[in-house]
């Protein structure tokens, strides 16, 4: 009789410690492009919150965390019924990464549906920062038009007097190039936009030689970027001509490929590896010394997330009270960004201060040269959206 | 548009048609001599680029490109071996599929073996810079270079087919396979000749084009689409319809964008010189599709 | 090369099948949790278009690489009928009917004047026209595309809300389809399609003209990518250009040749297959469209009788394939 009564006991003991070890724990749901065209960039995001959780010993807001990985493929189709699997199958706590536009809005639906938290790490696509936007949705990495938006602030600064603009075409290209001469005031001297797929700037290149502009701000991301920037060094435009773009036309994933020609283009970004914090330099040093090359802001942005979640929660103590959860994130006080100055906008953007770069020789190989600070950038979409809780 | 200004963009569509040519000949060869449509000669392009600059990076330029044709030529003979060799016989669908199938492998084998980040491609410093053609008219060397080399390869093809005892009988072949096989010639072995050449063609291109614009997976797949393109404007089969039509769709492409500006017709004009190229396909195939350079 | 046996079907061996994979879809529908439940949506949405497809391609021997340009169109009706605020569900798959088999036409008429490689091209050449018409839209998302936020309802009486509901929804559309497609190819339709396929000019002697035939089997075959788009718009509440794209139109001819040209139950597995290995072994591989890849190539290998379009005569040049031209002209 007493020994079933203590083994009772021993066994309710045993089944609260099991439980409540099992609520004890964080499921992170991580979504990237891990195949296909954008996999490059699925990848750093990956390495991103590796890191992040290696220095916070596995712990989110200081329980164990298991992370839940989907590969999206860039593909929205995939990524909703990814989604579906996280939320239903797996029963994730939060939703961390997305790195394109497209699997951004399209899970942004069904994951407010659901009341899911989710911290977009790499996209900022417009429609979500205006009408579109939603309690649970957060956005740690940028607002797509900052980039723009910086470097047509510093192009006028600088008094560049003639531009050229060229932009892949498709929607981030369209947005890119229209948020940098929007801010630069002044009319480009030509604008053109070259289909996707495309691999040769010859002709467009020709049309800036002999329009005699001194700045020329493209975008190109990827594979584009990497012909882009070596066909405008050949031509010899270089001499004449001041390149400007966004921080993805020459990031550590594209410049050991373009080499010299890199060198001197200016460029906007939302992290640079001489920002001076002991946050930044920690994970400079860690990253370089894990995966032998300097980190691209998909995976700057993705540590800054995984920290700034980690924070949310300590505050919140833990995920399971989803409104605690969001107030949490809403109210980081304790966060330190990488970046520096890093405050969440009533849309759930970020108000931060963008970095002009220039691109250096080295001799260990390339640096990018902090040029100047551009400080406060938000976003133009801010007041379509009806959410108040400042 | 100045003079000068019109003389460079019209010498920048004469080298994307050449860069086109050299594309496509591979691809209009084997379509002519086998009846095969190659999806997957995208892959060995984009293949030779990779065995070129990697071991460029490593042993320099000279060994990186005997090891990028070398490395593209036993790819080559392994795939015709176990693969292509079965699809002669098949409908052109098939081998559309078949080696889009192969075409999706060679990409995640890049993927495997490389990652997915592009590699650097080195250029000799003999062919960087620019030369001076007259006036302030400055040219890249390396674009003057693949022209030089489409022109060599398009001539020595040219010969190969119709002064050699084997263009001979590959022509034979082409033709009238059983009568060639009955005299007592190994048609497979012709076959897989042609083949071959084909991908030495393609491995020229990617290891030209390499430099100037990306090495990493996938990159032969848009510019293969151009080829097929060119091969349907200029007839498939035919190598002289292949560099005239190469010639007339690099002019039309360049000389579009030398003068459509982003607000042309209200942003339409882009999207219509995007389609430019395949309207003038669709119009081919429509109204003349044996080719327009054909008799 | 077998006949297919035309006038009255037998209630043989693949109807049965079919009518068995009809059933357990049916009563999976009411088991399956919303992941699964996705899946299985977009497997029977992929076995719609099939089915389609097959007529044309194997009942009527045309081929085609540009049918997600139907699929897109599809989609972004149903897109725009949303955002527009109109949900009645026939409404909108009347309207998806109607302007597929208007562009399924036109481009049907098109085509059908070129034959093998060339035909082919045109398709392609068409469907990446279709595509960048779609990603130019700056103000429907551009390449981004944009969320079908609201599901249809039906008549204004039940909403499709749920995917519980949407899947009740798509089989049923689904019967439907399988029933309409065997009626084709048991109807005199489908005995001239095949007659055509195999030889157009003996039909011609008849006095019907083999064109025709074509241009409405590739109408029929739009018709049904169309209401596959749209439906597939509403499973996944996103509709892009990407669902044009001529990966997309390869995805959907590897289902027919993955399936066969005569059983319908076999266009279910290769449906299976294919959402299978992009969604599933995704999941263990980052490197799935290797597993695709060798997939279709060992298919294309098999010795089996699957004729997917006609092999091309090879010597001479023959006007009325158009096709290639022997090099030994020109050399001479």
């Amino acid at each position: 009789m007493k020994t079933t009564h203590t083994v009772l006991k021993c066994m309710l003991a045993a089944g609260l410690a099991i439980t409540s070890a099992a609520q004890a724990e964080i499921k992170l749901g991580f979504m990237a492009p891990m195949s296909g065209p954008l996999s490059i960039t699925g990848q750093d995001l990956r390495r991103g919150l590796d890191l992040a959780l290696e220095h916070l010993d596995g712990k989110l807001g200081g329980e164990t965390v298991t992370v839940v990985a989907a590969n999206d493929q860039a593909n929205p189709s995939v990524a909703t019924s990814e989604l579906s699997r996280l939320i239903e199958q797996e029963n994730i706590d939060v939703l961390m990464g997305i790195a394109a536009s497209n699997v951004a809005l399209a899970i942004a639906q069904p994951a407010t549906q659901a009341g899911l938290p989710v911290l977009y790490t790499h996209a900022g696509p417009d429609a979500l920062a205006g009408k579109q936007c939603a309690k649970n949705l957060f956005f740690i990495g940028h607002q797509n038009d900052q980039y723009g938006d910086a470097m047509g602030r510093y192009m006028k600064q600088e008094g560049v007097k003639n531009l050229y603009a060229m932009g892949l075409d498709y929607q981030a290209g369209w947005e890119m190039v229209d948020a940098a001469l929007k801010s630069y005031g002044g009319e480009a001297k030509g604008k053109v936009y070259t289909p996707m797929g495309q691999v040769d700037f010859a002709p467009e290149l020709s049309r800036v030689r002999s329009s005699g502009v001194d700045g020329l701000y493209v975008f190109y991301p990827g594979s584009a970027a990497v012909s882009f920037v070596r066909q405008f060094a050949a031509s010899g435009l270089k001499n004449q001509v001041q390149l400007y773009s966004v921080g993805a036309l020459v990031d550590p994933t594209v410049i050991s490929a373009q080499g010299d020609a890199a060198v001197g283009v200016i460029s906007a970004n939302t992290w640079n590896a001489g920002i001076e914090n002991p946050e930044n330099q920690r994970f400079l040093k860690d990253f370089v010394k894990e995966h032998g090359r300097e980190p691209t802001t998909f995976a700057a942005q993705t540590y800054d997330a995984v920290m700034y979640l980690d924070a949310a929660l300590r505050k919140a103590g833990g995920a399971k009270d989803r409104d605690a959860l969001i107030d949490a994130l809403r109210h980081n006080d304790e966060f330190k960004s990488i970046r520096g100055n890093f405050k969440l906008n009533k849309n759930h953007f970020p108000i931060q201060d963008m970095v002009i770069q220039q691109v250096e020789k080295t001799d260990g190989g390339y640096q990018q040269k902090i040029l100047a600070k551009i400080e406060g950038i938000a976003d133009n979409y801010v007041d379509q959206c009806e959410m108040k809780w400042q | 548009m100045s003079f000068a200004l019109l003389l460079e963009q019209l010498l920048n569509g004469l080298q994307f048609g050449l860069m086109l040519f050299l594309l496509s000949v591979g691809v209009t060869l084997i379509f002519g001599v086998m009846n095969l449509v190659n999806i997957s000669h995208g892959s060995l392009f984009m293949l030779a680029a990779f065995f070129t600059y990697t071991a460029g990076a490593r042993w320099g330029y000279g060994l990186g490109l005997l090891v990028g044709l070398a490395g593209t030529i036993a790819v080559a003979v392994l795939l015709e071996w176990l693969v292509i060799r079965h699809l002669y016989r098949k409908s052109h669908l098939d081998q559309v599929l078949g080696t889009f199938g192969l075409m999706l492998i060679f990409n995640e084998l890049v993927r495997i073996v490389w990652g997915s980040e592009p590699i650097f491609a080195l250029t000799p410093d003999w062919l960087s810079g620019s030369v001076q053609l007259f006036g302030t008219l400055y040219y890249p060397t390396y674009r003057l270079a693949i022209t030089g080399v489409a022109i060599i390869a398009g001539i020595a093809i040219w010969l190969l087919l119709s002064r050699t005892r084997i263009g001979m009988l590959v022509r034979a072949g082409a033709d009238k396979r059983e009568t060639v096989e009955s005299l007592g010639v190994n048609i497979n072995f012709l076959f897989a000749v042609v083949f071959v050449i084909g991908a030495v063609l393609a491995a020229l291109a990617g290891i030209m084009m390499g430099p100037l614009i990306t090495v990493e997976s996938g990159i032969g797949d848009p510019l293969l689409i151009l080829a097929l393109v060119v091969i349907v404007v200029g007839g498939a089969g035919s190598i002289k319809g292949c560099l005239a039509a190469s010639l007339l769709v690099g002019m039309i492409d360049t000389l579009s964008r030398a003068l459509v500006t982003a607000d042309f017709a209200g942003g339409a004009g882009r999207a219509l010189s995007s389609m430019s190229v395949y309207l003038l396909m669709l119009g081919v195939l429509l109204l003349r599709p044996q080719g327009l350079f054909t008799r | 090369m077998k006949h297919e046996s035309s006038g009255k079907f037998r209630l043989g061996a693949d109807t049965w099948t079919v009518g068995l994979i009809l059933l357990a879809s049916a009563l999976a529908v009411g088991l399956l949790d919303v992941y699964l439940l996705k899946l299985l949506g977009k497997v029977l949405i992929f076995w719609l278009i099939a089915l389609g497809l097959q007529l044309l391609v194997a009942q009527a021997g045309v081929i085609s690489l540009g049918h997600a340009a139907f699929m897109a169109t599809g989609a972004y009706i149903a897109g725009l009928f949303s955002l527009q605020g109109q949900h009645d569900l026939i409404l909108m798959l009347a309207c998806v009917a109607v302007a597929c088999a208007a562009f399924g036409s036109l481009m049907g008429a098109l085509i059908l004047r070129t034959h093998g490689l060339y035909q082919l091209m045109a398709t392609l050449a068409i469907a990446q026209m279709a595509y960048y018409g779609f990603q130019s839209l700056r103000s429907l998302g551009g390449d981004d595309g944009f969320a079908v936020s609201t599901r249809p309802d039906i008549l204004g009486l039940v909403s499709l809300n749920t995917d519980f509901k949407l899947l009740i929804a798509i089989v049923v559309i689904l019967a439907i389809g399988v029933w309409m497609a065997n009626r084709i190819r048991c109807s005199e339709m489908g005995a001239l399609m095949r007659a055509v396929r195999d030889d157009g000019r003996r039909v011609a002697s008849l006095g019907i003209s083999p064109y025709g035939i074509k241009v409405w089997a590739f109408l029929i075959s739009a018709v049904y990518t169309g209401i596959g788009g749209a439906l597939f718009a509403h499973l996944t509440r996103f509709t892009s250009p990407q669902l044009g794209s001529w990966f997309m139109s390869g995805e959907l001819i590897i289902l027919v040749l993955l399936g066969g040209g005569k059983t319908r139950s076999g266009l279910f597995l290769a449906a299976a297959a294919v959402v299978g290995i992009q969604e599933v072994v995704a999941r263990y591989t980052d490197h799935w469209p290797m597993v695709l890849g060798a997939l279709v190539v060992a298919r294309v290998l098999l010795p089996s009788g699957l004729r997917l379009g006609r092999k091309s005569p090879r010597s001479g040049p023959s006007a009325a394939d158009g096709q290639a031209t022997s090099i030994q002209r020109e050399t001479s």
